[in-house]
């Protein structure tokens, strides 16, 4: 197996899938449990106020996914998902929170990123070596997230394992380090990531951010500044950081790990009654090609309800059009070390609230580079307060060879979730 | 004493006849002011229990907490019921032309052009344009007054707002029965483009109490009349006696 991980949102039959494992930093038990002992002695019973304190919440949800393909081979899995959240404020200055994740599989668990993706492709991986992009998707325990943040009078402290999340693109976000979106549910969580996250106020619409995450490697930490600010109906976010980037070769199979610094914009507001924004970042790369990406985004709600989000991105380390790609373009995208295949990508969300309790939606993800189109139309449905019920398709109608090429089939994905 | 009598009678005459012609003169423009007055406080605080009522005959129930400062300028909704929802929140500022949602699970602040407002409050027959937006009343539509009514046993004003030519609101007009005592709103009836003559959804302002010396409607049902689905609003908690502060409106708040 090349990677633990796997992002196969291309071909539209399974979610973000990213698995960590149960391990602490620390390899002793006893050292563990007397080391968080520690932690909990020094940063957390100083300021429990017994007297305000609440006491804690459990709550999160059953999800049971069922998703299908009908590509070669065609395959069926089930994932059941249990997420458990806690949360509790000690007192008014400290709040602690986190959840654990329960991942089951059921069906074809066991696959091979080469069936997702063109036959070109496929076949440029000699037989013998084919057994290298195997993956599979094992039952897995997990602390997805377990945080302390302290909120004092003039900033606020998140220490612990933690959601990350940057920029105003739906889709795409090309100043976030730290995560790749899936293009069947760009709003699904992400893994949590172990950092620290201090936010200071500068008034009451500036303020800055300060991350330094160990999630990849305590020896070389990703950091990152950030100053945001509102003006007029616009915010705007200037952003400045650096992390380790993981970069496989995929055909001569050896990887390296580059500092990769960056230097971002975001902003977002509204002009004309259309809800706007922009988010572009440069990156330098150690001894590699620098490269930039971009996202320009617009959104607006007709009188009927009726919604429509249209966003177009831009990545220079794409191909400009289908004979660029190679292994190495569709492995990087599986495995989230690129966000994009293609250099110019167009991806368009509408829905409209049939009734109080349905919407019906189409997303449509467009590589502009290769002209290929792939539709996912979604509708989601309220059974009962807590119980929700959603389908995503995934139609691939592109040319051969393409991104969304007609021969990586069709997909169906069905997902119950029940929140407790 | 007689002579007393007569005079003091002579002087409740002047003031209510001209009080009666004050009521007269007032305006469709004034009254609606007046309105804006009583349902836009300097601060509040309600936890507020909502329940959907579907087309089906469906329950859906919702709980949140709202903080409002400066006449309702600012504004900041927070979810505590269902879990589904639990923790999501809607800051509303400059009147609701600044909007940023907040999602929990995955902390994510996004910012929302006000075209947002037009979308369903959790599917229900309220839109966020519906819970208020500080002086909407008087900066998006151009109000008239009509004959005065009586509805139950109240004596109401009756003033139709029409749509101002620069404004994005989802209704071409708004007709209210507004009770002459106080300036309370009864009833509103939103009309909608497709049907400018039916009014697409009523509210119905209903268990009006003095609270902190100010009215208040503990009960407010939506009904739609074209989905003929109602949503009902229910006070569980009002305050306007707290003192908020201007750094309870932020995103660091909002992230809270």
């Amino acid at each position: 197996m090349i990677m633990d991980k796997l992002i196969p949102c291309h071909s539209l039959l399974r979610v973000s899938l990213l698995r960590i494992p149960v391990a602490c930093i620390l390899k002793n038990k006893v050292t563990r449990i007397l080391y968080c002992f520690f932690l909990v002695y020094v940063f957390v019973i100083p300021f429990i106020d017994i007297a305000s304190a609440e006491p804690v919440n459990f709550l999160g949800y059953l999800r049971s996914e069922l998703s299908a393909s009908d590509g070669n081979p065609s395959e069926l899995l089930f994932m059941h998902k249990l997420r458990l959240d806690f949360e509790s404020v000690l007192s008014s200055s400290l709040f602690i929170g986190g959840n654990v994740n329960l991942l089951v599989y059921q069906g074809d668990n066991d696959g091979n990123f080469l069936n997702n993706m063109p036959d070109s492709i496929e076949r440029s991986v000699d037989s013998a070596s084919r057994y290298l992009f195997d993956y599979s998707l094992e039952n897995d325990l997990t602390w997805d997230n377990f945080f302390i943040k302290y909120i004092l009078s003039e900033f606020d402290v998140t220490i612990g394992k933690q959601q990350i999340s940057f920029g105003s693109g739906y889709a795409w976000n090309p100043t976030d380090l730290f995560n790749v979106k899936n293009l069947v549910d760009p709003t699904d969580e992400k893994k949590g990531h172990k950092a620290l996250r201090i936010d200071y106020p500068l008034s009451l619409s500036q303020g800055i951010m300060f991350l330094y995450d160990i999630e990849d490697s305590t020896h070389e930490p990703g950091m990152l500044l950030c100053y945001k600010a509102t003006f007029g109906h616009f915010d705007y976010s200037l952003i400045f950081g650096h992390t380790y980037w993981s970069f496989t070769d995929y055909e001569k199979l050896s990887g390296t790990r580059k500092k990769r610094k960056i230097i971002g914009f975001d902003m977002a507001g509204e002009a004309f009654g259309i809800g706007l924004w922009f988010e572009g970042a440069y990156n330098w790369l150690e001894q590699s090609d620098n490269y930039y990406e971009f996202v320009v985004g617009g959104d607006y709600t007709w009188r009927n309800g009726f919604y429509l989000l249209m966003e177009y991105f831009h990545s220079s380390l794409g191909g400009s059009n289908s004979s660029d790609y190679d292994l190495n373009s569709w492995m990087r995208f599986f495995t989230g070390e690129t966000k994009a295949i293609s250099k110019d990508n167009l991806y368009l969300y509408g829905y409209y609230p049939v009734t109080d309790l349905m919407n019906i939606g189409m997303s449509v993800a467009s590589s502009l580079s290769d002209g290929s189109v792939a539709l996912i139309p979604v509708i989601d449905y309220s059974l009962t307060n807590d119980l929700h019920l959603e389908f995503f398709g995934g139609i691939n109608l592109g040319k051969d060879d393409t991104v969304y090429s007609r021969e990586l089939g069709k997909g169906l994905l069905m997902r119950l979730t029940w929140y407790f | 004493m007689k002579k007393y009598s007569f005079l003091i009678i002579i002087i409740a005459l002047f003031v209510l006849g001209s009080s009666s012609a004050y009521a007269q003169d007032l305006s469709g423009k004034e009254i609606i002011r007046e309105v804006n007055e009583i349902l836009n406080q300097e601060s509040g605080f309600t936890t507020t229990r909502m329940v959907i009522q579907t087309s089906s005959g469906q329950l859906r129930t919702f709980e949140f907490d709202s903080w409002a400062k400066d006449r309702g300028e600012k504004t900041l909704i927070r979810y505590t019921e269902p879990s589904r929802t639990r923790g999501q929140s809607i800051l509303m500022l400059n009147n609701a032309d600044d909007i940023w949602m907040y999602f929990p699970r995955t902390k994510r602040v996004r910012k929302l052009a006000t075209h947002a407002k037009r979308q369903k409050m959790q599917g229900s027959d309220f839109s966020y344009e519906d819970m208020g937006s500080g002086d909407t009343f008087i900066t998006d539509f151009d109000a008239s007054r009509l004959e005065d009514e009586v509805t139950g046993e109240e004596a109401c004003y009756m003033v139709r707002l029409d749509r101002a030519p620069s404004s994005d609101s989802s209704y071409l007009k708004i007709v209210m029965w507004i009770r002459k005592s106080d300036f309370f709103p009864l009833v509103i009836e939103y009309f909608e483009d497709d049907y400018p003559d039916i009014p697409s959804k009523i509210l119905l302002m209903e268990d009006i109490r003095i609270i902190q010396k100010i009215p208040t409607a503990m009960k407010m049902t939506m009904k739609n009349e074209l989905d003929l689905t109602e949503t009902l609003m229910e006070l569980i908690q009002v305050d306007y006696s707290l003192e908020l502060s201007d750094e309870m409106f932020t995103e660091r708040a909002l992230r809270k």
